[in-house]
Formats: C-alpha cells, structure tokens, sequence
C-alpha cells in the first residue's frame, strides 16, 4: 500500500501539467516555501508513523496551515522589507533536514533489530537440534 | 481502520504537493522562455524603439510640411489652375500637338518631265525620296525652322519619313507611317531668311531639277503667314497602361 502516496504524488504533478496552470513570477516565491512547508509536514508525518505517534488531524491541519502560514509569512516579508523567506526556508529546510535524519536512524534501527532477530532464530552450524534433524 | 485513514490522507497531502510542485516547475519554465532575459536586451530594445520613434517623428513632419503647403494652395486653386493650364499649352506646343501659324516657306516637290533628262540622275528621286526629304526638313529644322509638315504630316520627335515597298511592289513613301503622294508639299514655319540661305547654298532646286523633280520655293513673309497643322498621331506612351496598386 505504500504505493498509494507515490501514485498520488504522480497523479498531482501530472493534473499541474496538464491543466497548465502558471502563477505571475512575483508570486512564485511564496509558493516555493509553501511547497517547502509541505514537504516538512509529509517527512513529520512519515517521521511520526514510523514512531507511532501519527495523527491525522494533526498532520493535514499541520500541512494545509503550514503551507498556507508559510506563504503569508514570506508575503508579509516582502512587503515589510524583510527577509521572512529566508528564515522561513532556513526554519524548514532544518526541520526536514532533521525529520529525514529521525526516519533514517528508525529504518536503520529496525533494520538492525530485525537481523538480529533472524539471526538468533536461525540454527546454529553443529548444534545438537541440527544434528538430530 | 487508522492505518487506512494514514495513507488515504498521505495520498491526498502527496497529490496537492505534486500539484504544486508542478505548477511551480511549470512557471518557472515558462518565465525562463520570455525574451527579455536580461538588462542588456532590455536596454537595445529601449534604444530601437527611440530610433524608430525618431525616424517616425520625422516623418510626422514631412507630412506636416506637406499638409501645410497643400493648405496655402488651397486659396490659389484658380491661380495654380491656369499656371497648369499655361504649362500644359506649353508643353503640348514643343511637342507639336498645336498648329503653329506664322511666316515659313512652302516647298512643292512635283514630277515634271518637261524638265531635262539626265541618265545619271533620272528616277533617283524616287529610289530615295524618304532621304531627299531627310536631308531636306534637316537642313531647315538646322536653319531656323520651328515646325514643319510634309504634305499636312507635322514632323515631331518621333515622326518617320520612310520609302516602303509593298508585296505588289508599289513604293511610295511614308510620313509618320501615313503613306502621301506626290506632290510633296513641305510646310515650313521660322526664320525665312535664313531657310531660304541653306536651301540656295544647297542648290536644293538645282539638285532635284537635275532628277526631274520642279522644286518650287514660296516664301511668306509680313502679312502672309503659312500653317503648319498640329501632330494628331499617337504618342509615346499612349498604350502605356497605369500601374494599379503598389
């Protein structure tokens, strides 16, 4: 079933495609951090699965209010004159950065508990149970 | 049951972000294809549009110049009219399409065979009576003569004096490609004094008696004038067509 998100990625960015729809250039900041906020909802979210932790309510309020926070903060930005874009992409790019790291560390640790449960499982080369098999 | 509503609501999330991700990726594509890429291609089209905006400035005040001076004639059209008028009538009277009345010769060329015949020179006249003539409207036309006609044919630039031959081998002679008969009658008008000069120092009356030709030379002068009549042939660009369109 983990193909169901893949597939809902592709579906996504082909209807971006197909009905071609652009945004003016000034706007096109805002929806690169927006699409930022996304990514570091997905990867919390992915993060929060893994540890069990997951919620639905939290994770699509968190996506649709970060992407949508995210965006008004770099529009407030520019229009007071500061950088809040930059802080916005600095704020996320560590929460995701951090968020991949987590989930790396639980697929590796998993990973690693899991062989080791084979290997004790496994029968040993000489041992008594072999022999009488 | 949890499981489900996790990837169900990991899908939708994944679908809006691939939305996003792609009208991003699109517009930027797009703002990538705009020929204004930079300051410099900017800046040269700035400066093309400032000389064709000149060139078209200038033009705008030919246009004006000329508008201004239409206004001024618009006052004077009965002036500028009879200007025309007079430059027309001008230009139609040194191109012989007016018949010029005034003091001339008139030389009658006539076959006569109570004249004496020479072998040498008998029937020359008629064997070359298109460069007898020639030769003749020359020396006037060199000697004062402002119009001449040769049997009511005026001579202009572009007339012709031929001796054409037939298929049933009649020759007779052409002016302005209107075949004349004898006899022929040249009509001059201008300086009598002195076409009357070259035709004595030419012997043209002796010369033509010896081919039996009778020249007879009339001379109008003070009250007597002759009439030379206008050309009526068709002129030069006369089947010319107007050039339609551009």
């Amino acid at each position: 079933m983990i193909w169901l998100p893949v597939l809902g990625l592709v579906l996504g960015a082909a209807l971006g495609f197909i009905t071609n729809v652009t945004i003016p250039l000034a706007y096109s900041s805002y929806l690169s951090i927006a699409i930022l906020a996304a990514f570091d909802t997905v990867f919390g979210g992915v993060r929060a699965s893994l540890e069990r932790k997951f919620d639905s309510k939290v994770f699509l309020s968190g996506f649709f209010f970060n992407t949508a926070m995210a965006a008004i903060l770099a529009y407030i930005g520019a229009q007071l004159g500061v950088d809040l874009y930059l802080a916005a992409v600095v704020a996320f790019g560590v929460r995701v950065f951090n968020n991949i790291a987590v989930i790396r560390r639980i697929w590796l640790n998993r990973h690693n508990e899991r062989t080791q449960v084979q290997e004790s499982i496994a029968p040993k080369e000489g041992s008594p149970s072999a022999d009488t098999q | 049951m949890k499981r489900k509503s996790v990837l169900w609501g990991l899908t939708g999330v994944m679908g809006i972000l691939g939305f996003m991700f792609s009208v991003q990726v699109s517009s930027r594509l797009r703002t990538q294809m705009t020929p204004l890429s930079s300051y410099v291609d900017l800046r040269t089209q700035v400066q093309e549009q400032v000389q064709e905006n000149q060139l078209l400035m200038n033009e705008v005040s030919k246009d004006r110049a000329q508008l201004a001076m239409y206004q001024a004639a618009q006052g004077h059209g009965g002036e500028m009219m009879a200007a025309l008028q007079q430059d027309a009538r001008t230009v139609a009277a040194q191109a012989g399409l007016t018949p010029v009345i005034g003091p001339g010769l008139r030389i009658t060329i006539q076959y006569d065979p109570s004249l004496p015949y020479i072998q040498q020179y008998a029937g020359l006249f008629e064997a070359t009576a298109d460069q007898q003539l020639g030769l003749l409207v020359n020396d006037l036309f060199a000697n004062g003569a402002k119009a001449i006609s040769i049997n009511g044919q005026r001579l202009v630039t572009t007339s012709s004096i031929r001796l054409v031959t037939t298929i049933n081998n009649i020759t007779s002679l052409q002016v302005n490609t209107v075949p004349i008969t004898m006899p022929y009658v040249v009509t001059v008008v201008g300086d009598v004094n002195r076409m009357q000069a070259v035709l004595t120092i030419n012997e043209v009356v002796a010369q033509l008696a010896l081919m039996q030709e009778q020249c007879t030379v009339t001379s109008f002068t003070g009250s007597r004038s002759v009439t030379v009549p206008g050309y009526n042939g068709p002129l030069p660009g006369t089947w010319a067509k107007e050039v339609q369109g551009r």
